[in-house]
This record gives structure tokens, C-alpha cells and sequence, in this order.
């Protein structure tokens, strides 16, 4: 069973797009620390 | 390659650039490591973001830039997939995190947890499968660094090696847990943005229509959902994703070391983040037969495919995004390592009395001996990456349910901890050698749950929990 054109574009993009979403979580977590002194 | 997309003074001027950054960050961060707790666990006192931020990144390794790419190659849609579910190691390992902090509040290691829980005899056996794995993962990491500068650049697999591997010994040695963890955040905003740049150009420029359409006519099975090598690769690779993180020092460490109600939810971060990676790495592979790219070793697709779309930005970019993810594994599978020694036989076994000073002295002797050892065994190379990162599969998936069993119910005694360990790393390796690598990590688990199921049934007495805190203090 051959996966679908459509399964295919959707597994691909939405990964990139949860891939790119990675950065900006890690950078607001990374502001939300650094303002309440808790990155140690 | 006969024609490689980075030149040789290149490549040497990224890494050399990037060691000494590395390096004067490590030893910056050092100056704040007046302890041994301090050195090994970063003072306990890490917040969400670099936590989150290292256990994303530490899970990102060259395996997930390389031989994602290599097992979509030769397994399809279901490499990649399959490589993804890996992700359930972290977000499974959330809750145990957060009990781990609980039951152990002082503790260091991995092996701490084992030796108080089961004794001496599944003590020992824990001992060697963290030791087997440890070494093969690092020489796996090792191998790595050598193949992606030879591939990229046309640099000597041996010198492209020990430069890694010096590097990352180096800022390992002087910062400690801390600079493990720091380096860890950058590193991962620049994997992330790295792999997502490739897939993207890639698409851009190949197209997603173009490359499904090449592969259901050329290379069908590729995109084939029933493909059984590949579906039972898909299982395997959970519970060795499972055995992997449930006992290594590496993740029980970053536990121990991350602020107090922080380790679930960091966890569960890091796997959600890392979660679609392996997919984007994969995707890469996917082009590569309608570009024409047939790799002498399958483990060099990755690299391969993204120097011929991108060229030379390509090559660096790749370049960049694996050394980073070489380096934020390498350092911490070193200090996490050099930590289990150090507590598990320097200090419980050889010198009870050692003082704070002698132990952090000892840890970095630890560090350096360690990146000895890998540098040699690196110097044959022996397997591709992907065939020696299965082949620890056999050993750490016996240790999923000896670990789960032993953190939440009382009923498992450590004789039947120690058999299961022990057994089902003994048939999963016959596992490998006699049906394939894709089986040994299940066939692992399965006989070491069994005989862990024998145990707590016919098991009448009941562990205290107390006798854990007890010879913590």
C-alpha cells in the first residue's frame, strides 16, 4: 500500500512547520527564565 | 565524491572556529563550579527553557541527522516515521523524571538508583549495559564526526575524528554539566534551523509532487506502508528509544540536575520539539534517487543530498547543523559517563571517604580517559552508523521494564532484575545476529519482561522505599 500524494505533503509539512514552531518555544521560554532569574 | 562541495581549509576553519568558542564558553561557564554537584549536576538548580532546550537537543544526534536520512533510504516512509517514534522515549521519561526527584532527591545516577534498589548482582549487570552503550554511542558519534568531514570536505576520516572528539573533551572538561547544558540551548536553535532550511530549499527547488511521483514509479516500496522490514523497524526502534533513555546516566543526570518541578514538563517539551526532526532528516534521503545520488556508504545521503542542492552554502549548512548535534551528545554522554564512574565505582566502591575536590579531580580525569578510549575505538571503522547503533539496542531495551517495575512498585527483587537484564540482552544480540538488526531491541524487551513478570508475581516481599533515601543521606 503506497502512501498517498496528499498523506505525503501533509507528513512533510506539517513536520517542517512543528520544526520551525521549535525555536521561537525555546527562545520564549529562554525570555520568560531570564526575567524571573530562574535559568540556574 | 570524487568532487567534494567544501573545501578542506574550509571545513577546518568552521571547526576550529567553533571549538575555540565552544571551548571559551565551557570555561566561563566553569568558573561558577565550586562543587562536585556543581560540576556533575549544574548546582540541581537548571531552569525549563535550557532544559527543555537539552533534552531536545542532547536526543538530536548525528543518528538523527545521518542515519535518519540512511534508514529512509533503505526503509522509505517508515525510516523516517518509524525514527520520529523515538520521541516516545522522552515524553515517557517526563513522569519518571519527576519521580526520579522525588524518590531521589540526592541522588547522581542511574547506577545510584539500581545499586540502592536491586543490589550489587543487577548492579553489575546495569554497569556493563551502560558501559557497552556508552562506548557505542560515543564511538558511533565519533565515527560520525570522521564521515561527515570526509564527506563534505574531503578531509582524512582520521583527522576529521580526533578534532571532534578533542573539542568536545575539551569544553566538557573545564564547564562540567553546566556547559553541557548551555552550549546544549544554542546548538539546538541552530539544528533546528539548519534542518529546516535544507528541507525547505529542497522542496523549494525538487518539489514534494516531483519526488512522491519519481519514487511510485522507481522506487515503490519506498513509499510502501506494509513494507515489513520496515514496519518491524518502526517497533524496534520505540523500545530501543525506551532502553536508551530510560537508563542512561545521560537523562537520569539532566533529571537530578534540572530545578525542582521542572523535570515533566521539560521532558515533555524537549520530545514535542523533537518529535518531527527525524521526518525532516529523512524527507532529505527521500530526493535522492531523482538526483541521481547513489552513495557508496548509505549512511553519507544526508550530507550528499543537501551539498548537491545547495552546494557549497549547503555543504556548510550541514556541516554545521551535524557538528552541533555531534557536540551536544558527545559532551553530555561524556559527563554523564565520567559521572558514573566517578560515583558508581570511584566513589561507592574504590574510596568511600573521597573528599568534594578529589571526586570533581576524578570526574575529569573520567572526562579525558573516556575521549582516549573513543578516539581508539573509533580508529577502525567498523560497522555503518546505523548497524552499531542497533547493536546496543539489544543491551538497553532488557533494562525498560527492570527500571519502570523498580521506580513505581515495590514487588520486583533484584536476582529476577539482574536475569532479565542479563537474559534478554543475551537472546536479543542472537536476535541481531540471526534475523537483523531491526529485532534485537524487541526481542530485548520482550525476554526481559517476561522474566521480570515471573518476579513479581512469585515475589512475596515488598521493597521499602525508605532504604533509598536512607543510604542517600
Amino acid at each position: 500500500m503506497i502512501i498517498s500524494e496528499m498523506a505525503f505533503f501533509l507528513l512533510v509539512t506539517g513536520a517542517l512547520i512543528l520544526t520551525v514552531l521549535a525555536p521561537v518555544v525555546l527562545i520564549g521560554l529562554f525570555i520568560k527564565d531570564y526575567f524571573s532569574k530562574s535559568i540556574w | 565524491m570524487t568532487e567534494f562541495a567544501l573545501d578542506t581549509q574550509t571545513a577546518l576553519f568552521i571547526i576550529v572556529g567553533f571549538a575555540l568558542a565552544w571551548i571559551a564558553f565551557g570555561v566561563w561557564l566553569g568558573r561558577k563550579n565550586k562543587s562536585h554537584e556543581d560540576f556533575a549536576l549544574a548546582g540541581r538548580n537548571v531552569g525549563y527553557a535550557f532544559a527543555a532546550a537539552t533534552a531536545m537537543a542532547t536526543w538530536v544526534t548525528s543518528n538523527t541527522t545521518l542515519v535518519a536520512p540512511q534508514l529512509t533510504y533503505q526503509l522509505g516512509v517508515w525510516g523516517m516515521v518509524g525514527y520520529s517514534f523515538a520521541a516516545l522515549g522522552l515524553l515517557l521519561f517526563a513522569p519518571m523524571a519527576k519521580r526520579i526527584k522525588q524518590i531521589l532527591p540526592q541522588g547522581y545516577t542511574s547506577g545510584d538508583f539500581i545499586r540502592l534498589r536491586y543490589g550489587r548482582f543487577a548492579w553489575a549487570v546495569f554497569l556493563v549495559i551502560s558501559v557497552v552503550y556508552a562506548f557505542g554511542w560515543l564511538v558511533s558519534l565519533g565515527m560520525a564526526g570522521g564521515i561527515l568531514l570526509e564527506a563534505l570536505s574531503g578531509l582524512d576520516y582520521y583527522i576529521g575524528m580526533t578534532i571532534i572528539l578533542a573539542m568536545c573533551v575539551g569544553y566538557t572538561l573545564f564547564g562540567g554539566l553546566r556547559a553541557v547544558i548551555a552550549t546544549d540551548f544554542i546548538q539546538a536553535l541552530i539544528i533546528i534551523l539548519g534542518v529546516a532550511v535544507v528541507a525547505y530549499w529542497l522542496i523549494d527547488n525538487v518539489g514534494l509532487t516531483s519526488i512522491h511521483t519519481e519514487l511510485s514509479h522507481a522506487h515503490p516500496q519506498l513509499l510502501d506502508l506494509l513494507f515489513p522490514a520496515a514496519v518491524m523497524f518502526l517497533f524496534n526502534n520505540i523500545f530501543f528509544g525506551l532502553g536508551e533513555i530510560f537508563h542512561s546516566n545521560v537523562w537520569w543526570s539532566r533529571a537530578l540536575s534540572f530545578r525542582k518541578n521542572v523535570a515533566y514538563k521539560a521532558y515533555l517539551t524537549g520530545g514535542l520539539l523533537w518529535l518531527p526532526i527525524p521526518i525532516v532528516t529523512g524527507f532529505i534521503a527521500l530526493a535522492a534517487p531523482q538526483l541521481g545520488i547513489f552513495p557508496a556508504s548509505a549512511d553519507m545521503i544526508g550530507p550528499a543530498v543537501a551539498s548537491s542542492v545547495l552546494g557549497k552554502t549547503g555543504a556548510i549548512l550541514v556541516f554545521i547543523v551535524v557538528f552541533s548535534a555531534l557536540a551536544s551528545s558527545l559532551d553530555s554522554l561524556l559527563a554523564a559517563s565520567s559521572d558514573l564512574v566517578t560515583q558508581d565505582i570511584y566513589h561507592k566502591l574504590i574510596k568511600k571517604n573521597a573528599s568534594d575536590q578529589q571526586l570533581m579531580r576524578f570526574n575529569r580525569y573520567c572526562i579525558l580517559s573516556l575521549g582516549v578510549m573513543t578516539w581508539l575505538l573509533c580508529l577502525p571503522r567498523v560497522a555503518t552508523l546505523g548497524a552499531l547503533l542497533n547493536f546496543a539496542g539489544a543491551f538497553v531495551a532488557s533494562t525498560i521494564w527492570p527500571i519502570v517495575i523498580g521506580l513505581y512498585w515495590r514487588r520486583l527483587q533484584g536476582i529476577f532484575a539482574g536475569i532479565a537484564m542479563a537474559a534478554g540482552t543475551i537472546v536479543g544480540l542472537v536476535a541481531y545476529f540471526w534475523i537483523g538488526f531491526y529485532v534485537a531491541a524487541l526481542v530485548s524487551c520482550a525476554v526481559s519482561g517476561l522474566i521480570c513478570a515471573i518476579g513479581v508475581v512469585f515475589n512475596k516481599s515488598q521493597f521499602s522505599w525508605h532504604q533509598l533515601q536512607e543510604n542517600e543521606q
